[in-house]
């Protein structure tokens, strides 16, 4: 096993190379030799494309386990409100609170009142911010490491204020530390995450910064066993209303949030666009470098279909968990969510910015080499793209005939890797796959 | 010119074509990006590009953009074939439009174009014959890395 990566480990011994995996990775990070997959972390932006993508079970997500919890004297659940969408119907999010604590955390917070101070915060930046436009989402972290990669242009438009789940850890270990008197090392604020982007933004993160939040469970590892508790408990008292969770601020904001577009409709923005998966922000993000996309104030991003609701750890179907939230919602009178109360009471204004400013991550290992040695590769690079055959097979490993050339550039393989360059190609592959000839006893 | 080209590089653009429309600034973009120019700069040049590329689109029948490198600059060189521009001093006012009814509800033709590639340009020049077409000449200094 492989986990030289913050949010994957990799089994090339599972691989049978059939590259699924290289073909849906977006940023062209993985490359498929002799039968066995590899990601280059440098380009790996921590989507979990590939884990979706392999029938194997070749890549898995690098989630903390339960076990690990026992490293912390007092447990508190920092929940994605993903969570409350995966259970059936008659479950609340407070017997899912409730179940939480039954399977050994010792406090659960949800981030209804961070969800508002977030927003709020992020009201007065964009009243404050003098441009470029668009200002740029910053709640998933695939979206940063993508312009980090990508567009490092772009980064400064990137919102920098900490996203409502690392100001719940903020706030549960500044409360905690306080009301038990212990230090708060002792605090484990333990993110419950419906995707592996926001666990690997806890052990990395995009600020080069610590994160508040100590590590991340996935909604996926603690589903049944917190079904179990939850279906032992409710057995004891039969009450099928939704009630919020005890203590709970009045706003549902927050479940709201998990769906791409809740975010720019709470802000008001009059030009605002939400885009969800990652071949459209892309899309999106090529016109408005080039100024195609315009006047667009604010752009939110989620790199699952549909938001987080469709984050690879997830279990319910996102459509479905998506229904479920709105029911909690709705239940809930409008004129009891008071966001306006919770600002006046809890809002301190400057409070939620990134402590370090977030910076591109430059991948070009080029070094200081001249604009003339570089063009000089740039053409070397375009007269061997010529020669390949263009329709992107991924029989050399790599996963475009471009990539290939690069990766040929850069001496990680052989031109004669190619099986249009190669014939003889085919004959080590047919071996490598055991392919048989039709006819053949 | 006096400075020796690094780079040479001829697309060329069709006349009301949309689905691709953008493509050629998008490639320029692409090819920059692995020079190590700053990225401010390859901003400037994707914009002005893209700008120029679709004044051809909207405007003329058919058009060629080059894109030249040398050691200090990025020159896009367009020219094409069309209706021309009558008076170049009230084309670069911005708002200013000549675009069909057709095309502004495309949401094109917001009188932004040649605005905005002078603004991203450092040195811009313009010649226009009507009835023949019109020639752009957009350069932008990189600093060598």
């Amino acid at each position: 096993m492989i986990d030289t990566l913050p949010a994957l480990k990799v089994y090339p011994d599972r691989c049978k190379g059939r590259l699924a995996c290289m073909r849906v990775c977006p940023t062209h990070a993985i490359r498929v030799r002799k039968r066995k997959v590899s990601i280059k972390p440098e380009l790996c932006i921590d989507c979990g494309d590939c884990i979706v993508a392999c029938p194997e079970g070749a890549i898995q997500a690098r989630t903390d386990s339960k076990e690990s919890l026992k490293k912390f004297k007092f447990k508190v659940a920092i929940v994605s409100p993903v969570l409350y969408g995966q259970f059936s119907r008659s479950i609340s999010p407070t017997d899912i609170g409730e179940g939480l604590k039954a399977i050994g955390f010792d406090a659960v917070f949800n981030l209804s009142l961070e969800t508002e101070l977030y927003t709020q915060a992020l009201k007065d930046y964009m009243d404050d911010y003098k441009g470029p436009y668009p200002v740029i989402s910053s709640i998933c972290p695939v979206i940063i490491r993508l312009l980090q990669v990508s567009y490092p242009a772009m980064v400064k438009q990137i919102v920098p204020l900490q996203p409502a789940r690392e100001l719940g850890g903020r706030a549960a270990k500044r409360y905690y530390t306080k009301k038990l008197g212990i230090p708060e090392r002792d605090i484990g604020a333990i993110y419950i995450t419906p995707c592996l982007a926001k666990m690997a933004s806890i052990k990395s993160p995009a600020e080069g910064v610590k994160s508040h939040l100590d590590m991340a469970l996935s909604v996926k590892d603690i589903y049944n066993p917190l079904l179990l508790e939850i279906t032992r408990k409710k057995r004891a008292a039969e009450d099928e209303q939704i009630v919020l969770t005890e203590g709970e601020s009045r706003s549902l904001l927050y479940l709201k949030f998990p769906v791409t577009g809740s975010l720019a409709k709470a802000l008001n923005a009059p030009h605002h666009i939400a885009v969800a998966q990652l071949p459209n922000i892309v899309q999106v993000i090529e016109d408005i470098e080039k100024g195609k996309i315009k006047d667009i104030e604010f752009l939110e991003c989620h790199a699952c279909s549909g938001g987080c609701l469709g984050g690879a750890l997830t279990v319910d179907d996102r459509f479905v968990a998506r229904s479920k939230l709105e029911l909690i919602t709705n239940a809930v009178d409008e004129d009891l969510q008071r966001s306006e109360e919770l600002i006046d009471k809890y809002y301190v204004k400057g409070d939620y910015f990134i402590e370090q400013p977030l910076r591109p991550r430059p991948i070009n290992s080029g070094g200081t080499i001249s604009i003339i040695e570089q063009i000089e590769k740039v053409k070397v690079l375009e007269g061997f793209v010529n020669e390949l055959p263009g329709f992107d097979c991924g029989l050399c490993g790599s996963p475009t005939c471009e990539r290939f050339a690069l990766d040929v550039a850069r001496r990680e393989v052989e031109p004669s890797e190619c099986v249009m360059l190669n014939p003889e190609r085919i004959k080590t592959l047919r071996d490598r796959y055991e392919i048989f000839n039709l006819h053949e006893e | 010119m006096n400075e020796e080209a690094l780079y040479k590089k001829k697309f060329p653009v069709t006349g009301g074509d949309f689905d691709k429309a953008g493509e050629v600034s998008t490639q320029i973009k692409a090819i920059l990006k692995t020079t190590g120019i700053d990225n401010d700069i390859i901003r400037k040049v994707a914009i002005a590009s893209f700008e120029a590329e679709m004044n051809v689109v909207i405007h003329a029948e058919e058009g060629k953009i080059e894109f030249i490198l040398t050691t200090s600059s990025v020159i896009i060189n367009v020219a094409d074939k069309g209706p021309g521009i009558k008076d170049i001093d009230l084309a670069m006012q911005e708002g200013y439009s000549t675009a069909s009814d057709d095309m502004r509800e495309m949401g094109f033709g917001a009188g932004m174009g040649l605005p905005n590639i002078k603004k991203s340009a450092d040195d811009f020049e313009i010649k226009s014959k009507v009835g023949k077409g019109t020639w752009v000449r957009i350069t932008i200094h990189h600093e060598q890395k």
